[in-house]
Parts: structure tokens; C-alpha cells; sequence
């Protein structure tokens, strides 16, 4: 097939592989804790991230990896101290993301920045560079979740009896939050900002409708996240559509799809 | 005999509001205690403070083991959508026990099916956690405090919302891990009749207090009423059995 002979697709499958299993693994837990809000909050950061990385002139994927990953935990401590409204901390989050970004994207202007990939997603941006720390960091993200399996679903299920049975939830939650926080940073190459969130969010409220337990959540979410993006990026290669929307679209789709489905 | 819980002047308030005042208990190994009181007694503050959830401003909390099973009030407000079945429930309780980053092995999954078995759950292991009764989710939450063979066993009202035979057999299977395993049983119960006979000693709290003329061998009409704050009757379930 003609649009395997292209590198820059290539790079895109691969990049798109490991987003697609990252993403609904992260996205289970967050809707489940009614924390998909993070998300948001995060992505709007991650904008900040890009822009300031562009601005002074360093890989933006790594610039935004840290810079999410450092706010992203500075919102965990403001989470804590605003315990029972925490929308209200994430909503001065993403509104402070917004700002900066506006402001550093101003700032930047001139410099060929490409606004609208980072908002909707691209398929020719992706650079070797990003492919090295997005299956670097991917790894590390789905080994992680694999071996903190049990606690994340304890915590998620019920966080005071996980912290009475002796499970260090405070360490747990920091580790969670910087895995949000990365996939946030990694996705977006991809997706786009706009739209990380919904790839966490829509597989994994998908696999709610049909799934008899927890295990298969986590299966049916990642099954469905793996058919969008790789669906999504063949279709917005050959109709030159934005491949975030895309990906979006088709898994609203799947979505609506099962629902009817599950219906009759 | 070592004693399993002691509690030493135990102070704890929620802003101005004073729940516990000075409070000291020492409850020894093996014993089956039942804490009763009128609503917005403390009952249930005083359990969180003794398995660690709450801090006391002063005064301090000493247990003998850190394998605690705790059941708490209400165990069944949790989200009722979550997607998990009653076998991944049950296990939770074995997860501190398992460790970090290892997974649970055949052995313990026998055990999670040989506790449902008890609480005599282990028809609905695939069902999902929502879809049960109240009751039953209350039965699989027992289980769930129970899965780890805890030392110490604190459950708050664990009977509420289960029928009159699972009731009476939830009792009967405290009784029995009590006697046969020597498990220390804490137990918060609005049912004085139903447990007169199970227990071996009872902490009747109220006002912050708790009242130290109230024992098992003058729990009568007068000590309830009193308690209580309006006149108890006797009559009905006394010596049902
Ligand atoms: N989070 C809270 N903030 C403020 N006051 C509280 C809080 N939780 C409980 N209280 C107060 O503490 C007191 C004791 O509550 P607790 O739950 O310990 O009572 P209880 O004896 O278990 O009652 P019940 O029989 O209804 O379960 C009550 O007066 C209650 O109003
Ligand atoms: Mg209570």
C-alpha cells in the first residue's frame, strides 16, 4: 500500500500505536475517579508547554513533558487543599494553561509554528525524536500501570479502604498523576490538544456499557482506542482530513454504535 | 492475655464540636464487643479513629496487629456503576496482603471463592457489584473485610438492610470466627436483642462519653431508656434465638 512507503506515516502508526494503548489504560481510571477533568486541564498546559519549549527554543515534546508533569503535580497539591471542590483548582488550571499559551504563542510569533497541529493533531510532524520518547515513555507508562494494576483499581474503587488496608495511596496517586500528565504530553502529537482528553475519556466510557467487570473495562477500552487511531489516521491520510477530528469522530461513532447495540 | 485495642484519652472534635471526650477503652485479645449508642453518638467516629482513618487531637490508639479487616457504615455508598464483578471486589481485601506490583496467585483466588463461600455468595462471583441488593452487596463487603483473616474485625452496623436469616447467620458466622479462629470482633450494632447472647461484652456510648455503669449483666430497661433518651421497651425480641 502506497501509504506505507512514506517515513513520515510510518512514524505516525508507530507514534499512533502506542497513544492508542496509553491513552484508554490512563482514561479508565480517570473516569472512574470522575477525574476527566484532568485531562482538560492538562491538555490546556500542554499547549503552554509547546509554545514555551518553541519560544526558547528547545524538542518541544520533551519541553512539554516536563512542563505538564511539573504542573500537573502542582495541581495535585492545590487538588488536596481545595479536597471537596476540585474543579475548582482544575478550572484556574486550564484557564491559566489558555493564558499562558495565548501569551507565549504571541510572543513566538513569526517563528513557523504550526498552531493548528498542536490544537488538532498531525500526522507529518512526527519526528524520529518523538518516536524515540513516546516508545520510551509509553513503555514505561503501560509497564507501570501493569504493575500498580491492583492499587489503581483499589484506589479507584474505594480510596479510603485502600488506605486503611495499607496501600500507599499517596505515592500511588503522585505516580498516577505523572503518568496522566505524560500521556497528556505524548498524545497530543497526534490527537492534538483539543482532543487528547476525549481519546482518554470516550474508549474508556464505551467499554462501561458492555463490560461484566473491571478486566475487560480495561480490554474493551483499549480495543476500541486501537480501531480509532488506526482507522483515524488511514482515513484522515486519504482524505486529508485533521487526524485528531478524525480519530475523534470514529470513536464517537463506535460509541454510539454499542449503545444502540447494547439498546436492543 | 495482651490486650488487642487500647485506647487512651482519645479527644476528638470536629471544629468546635466536641464527638469524643477523653475517651480510654482497652478491649483484650479474642473478645467480641459490641458498641451501641444512640445516632450522632460517635460510634462510628470511634471506629474510624481506632483503624487510623481519623486522627485524634489528643490521646492515642494502640493495636496489637496491623492485619485489620474494617467494614464501614454504608459500605455499599460507592459508586453503583463501577465495573467490577463481586470476585474483584472480594479480592481487594487481599491486595495489601499480596504486595506491591505482584499479582494475585491461584491460592488467593481460592481464597476469595472459599469467603464468598461463606458469606454464601459464591453464586453472584460474576456479577457485577451494581447490579446486586443492597443486602448482598453488604454480605460480598464482609467478605471482602474477611478475605485477609484479619486479627481484628471492626464492622459498623454491618447487619443493616440484610434480611432476618442472612442476619442471623452473619452473627452466627462472627460468633464462630470469634470462638474457633480467636478473632478480636468490634461491632457496631443498632440490634441490642439480637447479640445479647453473642457478645461477651458491650460499650454503650453517648454524649461523647462512654457510659461505664453499662455492661451486658444490667442491660435493662432503665440503662436503655437512659441511653437512649426516651423509654426502651423490653419486650419483643428478648430471647428470640
Ligand atoms: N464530617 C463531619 N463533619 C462534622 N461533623 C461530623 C462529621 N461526621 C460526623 N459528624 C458529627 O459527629 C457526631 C458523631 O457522628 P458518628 O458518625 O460518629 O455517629 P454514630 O454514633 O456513628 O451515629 P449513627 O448511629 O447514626 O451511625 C455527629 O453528631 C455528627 O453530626
Ligand atoms: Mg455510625
Amino acid at each position: 500500500m502506497e501509504i506505507f512507503t512514506y517515513d513520515f506515516m510510518i512514524r505516525a502508526f508507530v507514534a499512533g500505536a502506542i497513544i492508542s494503548i496509553i491513552s484508554p489504560l490512563i482514561g479508565n481510571f480517570l473516569v472512574l475517579r470522575r477525574l476527566s477533568q484532568i485531562g482538560d486541564t492538562l491538555s490546556h498546559l500542554a499547549l503552554a508547554g509547546v509554545a514555551g519549549s518553541t519560544l526558547i527554543g528547545i524538542d518541544p515534546t520533551i519541553g512539554t513533558v516536563v512542563f505538564v508533569l511539573a504542573s500537573s503535580l502542582g495541581i495535585e497539591r492545590l487538588r488536596r487543599a481545595y479536597a471537596r471542590y476540585s474543579e475548582i483548582s482544575m478550572a484556574v488550571a486550564t484557564f491559566g494553561g489558555m493564558a499562558l499559551a495565548a501569551i507565549l504563542f504571541s510572543l513566538s510569533q513569526g517563528s513557523a509554528i504550526n498552531i493548528m497541529g498542536f490544537l488538532f493533531g498531525s500526522l507529518v510532524s512526527v519526528t524520529l525524536n518523538d518516536i524515540i520518547i513516546i516508545s520510551a515513555l509509553g513503555i514505561i507508562v503501560v509497564a507501570l500501570i501493569f504493575l500498580l494494576f491492583k492499587e489503581l483499581l483499589f484506589i479507584t474503587f474505594d480510596e479510603d479502604a485502600a488506605a486503611i488496608s495499607g496501600i500507599p495511596i499517596n505515592a500511588i496517586n503522585t505516580m498516577f498523576t505523572a503518568m496522566v500528565a505524560v500521556t497528556i504530553a505524548l498524545s497530543m502529537r497526534i490527537v492534538g490538544a483539543l482532543l487528547v482528553s476525549a481519546l482518554m475519556v470516550i474508549p474508556a466510557a464505551t467499554a462501561l456499557r458492555i463490560a461484566k467487570n473491571f478486566k475487560q473495562t480495561v480490554a474493551y477500552s483499549v480495543m476500541f482506542s486501537v480501531v480509532s487511531v488506526f482507522s483515524g489516521i488511514f482515513l484522515s491520510y486519504y482524505l486529508d482530513l485533521s487526524p485528531g477530528g478524525t480519530i475523534i469522530a470514529i470513536s464517537i461513532i463506535i460509541m454510539l454504535a454499542v449503545n444502540i447495540i447494547k439498546r436492543r | 492475655m495482651e490486650n488487642a485495642i487500647e485506647v487512651s484519652g482519645v479527644t476528638f472534635a470536629y471544629g468546635e464540636k466536641t464527638i469524643l471526650d477523653n475517651i480510654s477503652l482497652t478491649i483484650g485479645q479474642g473478645e467480641f464487643v459490641a458498641i451501641i449508642g444512640p445516632n450522632g453518638s460517635g460510634k462510628s467516629t470511634l471506629i474510624n479513629i481506632m483503624v487510623g482513618i481519623l486522627k485524634p487531637n489528643s490521646g492515642s490508639v494502640r493495636i496489637a496487629w496491623n492485619n485489620i479487616g474494617y467494614l464501614p457504615q454504608r459500605s455499599f455508598a460507592f459508586n453503583q456503576a463501577f465495573p467490577a464483578d463481586v470476585k474483584e471486589v472480594v479480592s481487594m481485601g487481599l491486595y495489601a496482603k499480596v504486595g506491591l506490583f505482584r499479582r494475585l496467585k491461584k491460592s488467593d483466588w481460592e481464597k476469595v471463592y472459599d469467603t464468598l463461600k461463606l458469606v454464601d455468595m459464591l453464586d453472584y462471583k460474576d456479577e457485577l457489584i451494581g447490579h446486586l441488593s443492597g443486602g448482598q452487596q453488604q454480605r460480598v463487603f464482609i467478605a471482602k473485610a474477611l478475605v485477609s483473616d484479619p486479627q481484628i474485625l471492626f464492622l459498623d452496623e454491618p447487619t443493616v438492610g440484610v434480611d432476618a436469616k442472612s442476619q442471623q447467620a452473619l452473627l452466627d458466622l462472627l460468633e464462630k470466627l470469634n470462638k474457633e479462629r480467636g478473632i478480636t470482633v468490634v461491632m457496631v450494632t443498632h440490634d441490642v436483642w439480637a447479640i445479647t447472647d453473642k457478645v461477651s461484652r458491650i460499650i454503650c456510648m453517648g454524649n461523647g462519653h462512654i457510659y461505664p455503669e453499662c455492661s451486658l449483666d444490667n442491660m435493662d430497661t432503665r440503662m436503655l431508656s437512659e441511653l437512649y433518651g426516651y423509654p426502651v421497651k423490653l419486650e419483643s425480641h428478648v430471647h428470640r434465638s
